[in-house]
């Protein structure tokens, strides 16, 4: 456990985040051991997005996923049951699996040859009986497992911290909205499944340019993405004015900036103002019809789902889990630290499970040519945040405050969503909301300092 | 390299210092342990390192036959049949 940094200099930590004001330090940005304390305070407690179980389906399969900056295995056991685990030998330290995915008996590390059940239990030791005199009680040695792992809703998601709250009491009152995102696009639970393999990059910058602005940052669209829209990449190609994202069919709705500040979770989401869920509009004219009838044959029954049903937050919107993860409909983005100036960047594509071939094809070239490191869109994002990262940098630099001002004091509770704070659409309320956990998960000794939260705390924020 | 459905050559599974290939022996071989079993391989990991195994014989503990264990790569120091 590292020291806690409640001063540096003559400032505390929390005068580097001016909450009131809309003013953050670059600092927190750039202080190399500002970071070191993020890996011990945030990422070695929170909730962090592991993956989902249709890159695991069968006994023995696995696949490297990472928790901060450490790697780790998440794999389903010759029982069914699905562990992550450390991927580091308990003997020395080597990593026990090398490869990004596959099917294995064992994980065996390559060093000295300990090697482990894929339930972790360390069941061969080189050895045993002559060097270790059967002495070395392996069941204290297994592999490291995560201290929780939730299974929701078909995604996976795990915390280091055993005293953390339960998953689904972590996401509070966004818990309908994650949940949402794991539907298939007919409303099924659990309903997608995982292009593999994800695709994986370096971008040097830090980990909350993308992490903090990504679904909390409305307001960089008609800048940085304009030659995109104009480029007309979306699935309907030049059609409706040609935007990235798909064509939609009038409904009644409000956009709304909506975040739980307690908890840090929020997005650009919708308030629809009928119950269900708009009529299906056709959207895929660059690819064959087949693929424009399977969407509409699924908003039915969407809509047979959902009438009569006010829906909220999740539809049609994007969302970002607390600290590091974005989930939108057709894209799941990770952001991992690498160091204070480098983050791995993770995407992960959800797609129908039960769907026709053509359509999971059409998903997929949507995709490539809207995110990741060669997308369009991402490239736009990727060059702002890249270049922002070593402006920060210089001793000039840093006697400047970000400004984090946008909406400040406007933000407010609607009873139709009881636990969320709203605001305009294009504000930085969201941005606000991710740097107020920060500053709690970076002060607090324990979770009993940061959950559970007062919502009453909302309504009496400016 | 040989898959699990392909049935190796015998150069394939021990080589000419007589280095048993532990990655390439197939379900059903036959191996001699260094304390003098034999037993046969049930699963095998292909890791280079273990192979999952069931006695056959065991001299100095014939209650070892029939049980399962894993063997590790140094003693597995022949093949049977």
């Amino acid at each position: 456990m590292v020291s806690i940094i409640h001063s540096r200099g003559d400032r505390s930590l929390r005068d580097l985040v001016n909450l009131d004001e809309g003013l953050i330090a670059r600092e927190i940005y750039v202080n190399e051991a500002i970071y070191q304390q993020e890996l011990e305070q945030i990422f070695a407690r929170a909730w962090l997005f592991i993956g989902h179980e249709s890159q695991i389906p069968n006994p023995g399969d696995f696949v490297i996923s990472r928790m901060g900056e450490e790697e780790i295995i998440v794999v389903r056991d010759r029982k069914n049951q699905i562990h992550a685990f450390l991927n580091t030998c308990r003997h020395r330290g080597m990593k026990v699996c090398r490869y990004d995915e596959g099917n294995t008996l064992v994980f065996t590390c390559p060093f000295h040859g300990w090697s482990y059940d894929t339930d972790g239990r360390l069941v061969g030791v080189p050895y045993y009986k002559a060097a270790y005199h059967d002495e070395l009680d392996k069941s204290q040695w297994g592999l490291h497992e995560v201290a929780q792992l939730s299974n929701y809703y078909g995604s996976l998601w795990a915390t280091w911290d055993k005293k953390a709250p339960s998953f689904e009491d972590y996401l509070g009152v966004y818990a309908p909205t994650v949940r949402w995102c794991f539907e298939s696009s007919g409303g099924e639970d659990n309903g997608v499944e995982l292009f593999t393999p994800a695709t994986k990059w370096h971008i040097p910058t830090n980990w909350k340019f993308p992490g903090f602005s990504f679904d909390g940052d409305s307001a960089h669209g008609a800048m940085t993405h304009r030659s995109v829209n104009v480029a007309a990449i979306g699935p309907q190609g030049e059609l409706d004015g040609g935007g990235r994202g798909g064509i939609q069919a009038p409904f009644p709705k409000e956009p709304f900036e909506m975040m739980l500040p307690e908890l840090g979770h929020g997005g650009h989401n919708h308030m629809y103002e009928l119950p269900g869920t708009p009529e299906y509009a056709n959207t895929w004219q660059t690819e064959p019809p087949e693929v424009d009838e399977y969407y509409k044959a699924q908003r039915e029954k969407k809509q047979a789902k959902y009438k009569g049903t006010y829906l909220h937050a999740g539809n049609g919107g994007t969302a970002l889990v607390w600290p590091n993860v974005n989930i939108q409909p057709h894209r799941i983005l990770i952001w991992h630290p690498h160091g204070v100036g480098v983050t791995e960047s993770w995407r992960q594509y959800p797609v129908d499970r039960d769907a026709p071939q053509v359509v999971k094809d059409a998903q997929r070239r949507y995709m490539m040519r809207y995110g990741g490191p060669t997308g369009l869109t991402e490239s736009d994002d990727m060059e702002n945040w890249n270049y922002a990262f070593p402006a920060s940098l210089g001793t000039i630099a840093q006697r400047l405050p970000y400004n984090f001002q946008m909406g400040l004091g406007h933000a407010h509770t609607d009873e139709r969503m009881e636990g969320m704070t709203f605001n305009y659409r294009i504000a930085e309320e969201n941005q606000r909301a991710r740097l107020r956990r920060w500053i709690e998960f970076m002060e607090a000794p324990s979770w009993d300092e940061i959950f559970p939260v007062n919502p009453k705390k909302n309504t009496e924020r400016k | 390299m040989t898959s699990n459905n392909e049935k190796p050559n015998a150069d394939d599974l021990i080589n000419v210092n007589n280095t048993v290939i532990l990655t390439n022996l197939p379900e059903g071989q036959k191996v001699k342990l260094r304390d003098g079993s034999v037993a046969e391989v049930t699963a095998n990991p292909r890791d280079g390192g273990w192979i999952f195994i069931k006695f056959i014989e065991s001299p100095d503990d014939p209650s070892l036959v029939g049980t399962e264990d894993m063997a590790f790569a140094a003693d597995v120091v022949g093949l049977v049949d």
